[in-house]
């Protein structure tokens, strides 16, 4: 088990730098999620670790030794791949003791191994198959049987769950997550899908254009987001994010709102909400936003509603079935103290 | 036109298209086969028959039979130097197909994954030379053959092949391998291989298929070769049946029944090299390694 350390890491291709020193560091046994946009780096970041990226510049330390220049079989890292990469011509035992046979282990303790790992994912029954023989689902389970064989410090994986239809991959998500458990090992998972990355990781590092927008648990991003993209970015549905004029504890959305603010702050501001945040109150009611309900959608559990007030677009989310209707005006009132603001300029936390 | 009368149609100027093609390849075999069969006098009479009225073995009898009577004089048995020959020719063109496959695999497999300078100049320079009409270079050839004591040695043929027929199946080579999914390479390498290993585990079991076709195509290009060791093969140490056959033809006979039986014999190691390599031409092998 091993703690990883990314300092001032960037990369280049030729003259094109498509990162820009980023450091964070991943504590022996955290499940760190890696989410961004695609082409935010995310990806190149995983294999920079994994060794399969040259590094331009900054250092990756695994366990406290500087791997840069380390091959990546020595790394003591593996990896399950977006498209799982099982080798079509062995069967899921060869697959899954593939590594352990390179290092020269015993038939009997390869064999053992692989059975335990079998086990452990449920892949007792297909263990002589090949992998075309197998569903989504199960091929995933072999990559990850053939990451865990084998016990490595750091576990790397890349977007492991997009392939897979929607219900298995809220299953997987909590399978994966048992599985670091119980294994107790250190692992860093690339994803674009914040959803999974809010319901899996101990931590998650936001990344945006080959940089670090911001790194912290789940909760505190959702929270404490330090800036407008990471604010926009984690969430669903998305928070409001409006542009208005702050001062005198005020702030000026459009010609016709005007909310009050917590805060002192002055100037070009963007206003953001969380659509759960937005209470439904009678029109008129003071501190409310007026808007008409144009898009209403119920998915059981909560309904949401996308209003339009005046040239401003504003989402809400309630979960207490208001009787709501397309076409509707409505009253909209930021729940006290749950609102942000960032600087419109810099697109940094202001209060 | 009703739909039945217009799939009809369709299928029926499908069928034609089929046997013209078919009529194109396969009737200049089957006229050599009818010839090898026909007695010799039938042979160059007026009507001709799509059968022989009296089929003979009497051709093969002389291919692969001692002495021989032909027009009442005793003729020297051609099966020595047809034997000979045949061997050269087997020899010479799996000799040609070991080395290019043997290149084309490793070869293509560096000029997609390895990283250096030059790369794809070097290989369009490559694959340019195919363009280079072989007669243009006999010559300087010769000559550098003659320098090396290369003339009429095996060594000499293959080389020569393998110069010709590997620009071809490197491309083909370097198609298949840029198909496959690199993180099935980067996935060995994690898990302890090295770039060599990864390259006979994982990569070549996997481009099988391509292999298979670029020996076919090698194979059969080196066997029906005739311009190359017409020059470079003058004597039977390794002249191959493309050059021996032409020379049954005599000053005062040509007899075509011998070089037609002949001919189809020449046919047989080629249609079972490729049925047996065929059963390797497995499709969807790659079915499965990802998603």
């Amino acid at each position: 088990m091993a703690q990883v350390s990314i300092r001032d890491l960037e990369k280049a291709y030729g003259v094109t730098k498509v990162m820009h020193g980023v450091s964070f560091d991943v504590a022996d046994g955290e499940f760190v999620a890696l989410v961004g946009p695609s082409g935010c780096g995310k990806s190149t970041l995983l294999r920079m670790i994994a060794g399969l990226e040259d590094i331009s510049s900054g250092t990756v330390s695994i366990a406290g030794r500087v791997v840069n220049e380390v091959e990546p079989k020595e790394r003591d890292i593996a990896m399950v791949f977006q498209n799982y990469a099982l080798y079509p011509h062995m069967t899921v035992r060869e697959n899954m003791g593939f590594s352990l046979k390179l290092r020269g282990g015993a038939k009997a303790d390869i064999a053992k191994s692989v059975g335990v790992a079998a086990e452990v994912l449920g892949l007792t029954p297909y263990l002589e198959r090949m992998p075309k023989q197998l569903s989504g689902g199960q091929r995933q389970r072999v990559a990850m049987g053939r990451a865990i064989v084998r016990q490595p410090a750091v576990f790397l994986f890349d977007e492991p769950l997009s392939n897979l239809d929607a219900a298995l991959r809220v299953q997987m998500r909590a399978e994966i997550r048992a599985l670091h458990e119980r294994l107790g090992s250190t692992s860093i998972f690339v994803t674009h899908d914040q959803v999974e990355a809010m319901t899996m990781a101990d931590r998650i590092v936001v990344m945006r254009a080959g940089r670090l927008e911001q790194a912290g648990a789940p909760l505190d991003l959702y929270d404490h987001p330090e800036n407008a993209f990471v604010a926009g970015f984690i969430g669903s549905p998305a928070m409001n994010l409006l542009l208005g004029q702050a001062g005198g504890g005020q702030v000026k959305l459009s010609d016709a709102l005007t909310l009050p603010l917590e805060s002192a702050a002055s100037g070009a501001v963007l206003y953001g909400i969380r659509p759960e945040h937005l209470e439904l109150v009678p029109i008129g009611t003071s501190g409310s936003i007026t808007a008409t309900a144009n898009v209403v959608e119920s998915t059981g559990t909560a309904m949401f509603v996308g209003c339009n007030s005046g040239e401003l677009t504003v989402h809400a989310l309630f979960s207490d079935r208001p009787q709501i209707k397309r076409g509707d005006a409505i009253g909209l009132r930021p729940k006290p103290g749950l609102s942000h603001l960032f600087s419109a300029e810099t697109q940094q936390r202001i209060g | 036109m009703t739909r039945t009368t217009k799939r009809f149609l369709n299928n029926a100027a499908l069928s034609l298209g089929a046997a013209v093609l078919l009529l194109w390849s396969l009737g200049p075999i089957y006229w050599s086969l009818v010839a090898s069969l026909t007695p010799p006098n039938a042979l160059i009479s007026d009507n001709l028959h799509l059968w022989p009225l009296a089929p003979t073995w009497a051709h093969y009898a002389k291919l692969f039979g001692a002495t021989s009577t032909s027009q009442g004089n005793e003729v020297q048995s051609v099966w020595p130097q047809f034997s000979k020959a045949l061997a050269n020719s087997i020899i010479t063109a799996l000799a040609a197909t070991l080395v290019t496959v043997a290149i084309a695999a490793v070869g293509a497999w560096a000029f997609v994954r390895l990283k250096f300078p030059g790369r794809d100049a070097l290989f369009i320079a490559v694959v340019a030379t195919l363009a280079v009409p072989g007669f243009t270079v006999l010559i300087p050839l010769y000559r550098l053959m003659i320098a090396a004591g290369l003339i009429d040695t095996y060594t000499g043929v293959t080389l020569i092949y393998v110069s010709a027929f590997l620009p071809l199946a490197l491309w083909l080579m370097r198609s298949v391998y840029q198909a496959m999914p690199l993180s099935l390479e980067e996935a060995a390498w994690i898990d302890g291989a090295s770039k060599f290993y990864t390259l006979l585990r994982i990569v070549l079991p996997l481009a099988g298929p391509g292999l298979v076709a670029c020996a076919i195509l090698t194979f059969l290009s080196a066997w029906g070769q005739f311009m190359i060791p017409l020059v470079f093969s003058p004597s039977l140490a390794t002249k191959p049946l493309t050059v021996l056959i032409p020379e049954f033809v005599t000053r005062n006979y040509v007899d075509y029944g011998l070089m037609n039986a002949a001919g189809i014999v020449a046919i047989l190691p080629p249609i079972l090299l490729v049925l047996f390599l065929n059963r390797f031409l497995v499709q969807g092998l790659m079915a499965g390694a990802s998603k």
